[in-house]
């Protein structure tokens, strides 16, 4: 198949829209249960990522829709056609980014200064973080609910793991060892759980949708799979690294660890950059062999 | 279990549960059949155009062009999404026609596209009178 502008351009801006939504969620999760150990000026400053995050992925929504209607006639002008962009928010991908932006309010509402019970922000991460999954190749599937709801979990977990990273890194870079130590030891022992989840949930679905071992190198799809599933293999190893070797080292009040703890944090960031981009590309260009 | 626990045990389940209710959708749309079919020659000007898919789907854009000229075709987009569309035609003249179509899966937004070239013959040079 050819991989044009207009291909380069959706991949783009949902990749852009997956980090921004998984980014906002995940850090207001980890403001939730990290609650007790993060000190007011660290806690404002990660709810400035939470809001900037948000309004990207709002903003990165509404681009969505305007790239699918200019891609209909490949004509930059029907960016802004009215009946194009009416046509586009009627489909499912204009119901899930209404849900996205509303669980976003609510999670940015949950958070407020005001503060209300942590579980009304928990429930508009997870509303928000879950959208994604209200459109994609499983709807395909028969049936379908099963791996509609793995794609949830697969989603939310994701977003527990991936919007940590950023809160991380502002509390390494601001916080004292000893909070530090008490954060990165705290996520630590959710994630291994999490990350348990995360995994479980993608690689049913990768059975589910690829119909076969051989189409991990015999389709266009698997192999883009196999490049996901490499990167976030190195993922892993950061984060294996983080909890096995850094926080050990940050729990016995090795300062050093710090820098180590950021440099790794930062690597995970491109990791999953990268990763998005590939689920980008992976759920936009082709078809799963399974469905074909 | 703590209040949080349970608020947040309760709205996992609602929003993964509110998941279902997103209904089943096909991968991505394929055009099946069109009428006048790809490459078709044929001796009359078609009066409607029909293509024909594996799912429903919404016909955006359809532009027919002969010779580098747009023809003008009237195209609902607030028609309601089905497996397949029918486009009226003007009377068209004998030549070779491009056709370019996207559609939209209202499932998922996805856009699916295509193009292909019908000809209509110019016709035959009528029979000579024969007187008797």
């Amino acid at each position: 198949m050819s991989f044009g502008v207009w291909d380069a351009a959706g991949v783009a801006v949902k990749a852009i829209a997956y980090a921004a939504t998984l980014g906002a969620s995940g850090a207001v999760l980890f403001l939730t249960y990290s609650h007790s150990l993060i000190a007011g000026s660290e806690r404002v400053r990660i709810l400035r990522q939470v809001r900037r995050s948000s309004v990207i992925a709002v903003i990165a929504g509404g681009v969505q829709i305007m790239v699918t209607a200019g891609s209909m006639s490949g004509n930059a002008a029907d960016l802004v056609s009215p009946p194009l962009l009416s046509m586009v928010s009627q489909t499912g991908l204009g119901r899930a980014i209404v849900i996205r932006a509303a669980g976003l309010l609510f999670a940015n509402f949950g958070t407020s200064p005001q503060r209300r019970p942590a579980w009304f922000a928990a429930a508009g991460a997870v509303a928000a973080a879950t959208s994604f999954a209200w459109v994609g190749h499983t709807h395909s599937l028969a049936p379908y609910w099963p791996p509609i709801l793995l794609v949830g979990i697969h989603l939310c977990a994701a977003a527990f793991w991936l919007g940590a990273l950023a809160p991380l890194l502002t509390i390494s870079q601001t916080g004292d060892l000893a909070v530090v130590a008490a954060t990165a030891a705290r996520f630590g022992a959710a994630a291994q759980y999490v990350v348990g989840v995360l995994i479980a949930a993608g690689l049913v679905l990768l059975w589910l949708l690829l119909g076969g071992l051989s189409q991990l190198w015999m389709s266009a799809y698997g192999r883009c799979l196999g490049l996901k599933l490499a990167l976030v293999a190195g993922l892993l190893s950061c984060a294996a690294f983080n909890k096995l070797r850094l926080t050990p080292r940050l729990t016995a009040g090795d300062s050093a660890a710090i820098h180590s703890l950021r440099a790794s944090i930062r690597l995970e960031m491109s990791l999953a950059a990268l990763i998005l981009v590939v689920t980008a590309a992976l759920t936009t260009l082709n078809g799963p062999p399974a469905l074909e | 279990m703590s209040g949080f626990r349970l608020g947040g045990l309760t709205c996992g389940a609602l929003a993964l549960g509110a998941l279902m209710l997103a209904g089943p959708a096909d991968a991505h749309a394929k055009l099946r059949s069109s009428v006048p079919a790809a490459d078709a020659e044929l001796a009359a000007a078609p009066q409607i155009l029909t293509l024909t898919f594996n799912e429903n789907v919404r016909l955006a854009v359809l532009t027919l062009s002969t010779a580098g000229k747009d023809i003008p075709v009237a195209l609902d987009r607030n028609a309601a999404a089905a497996p397949q569309v029918s486009v009226p035609l003007p009377p068209l003249a004998p030549g070779k026609y491009q056709v370019q179509w996207s559609a939209l899966s209202p499932d998922d937004g996805h856009v699916v596209k295509g193009s292909y070239s019908f000809t209509i013959s110019t016709p035959a040079a009528s029979a000579p009178a024969t007187s008797h």
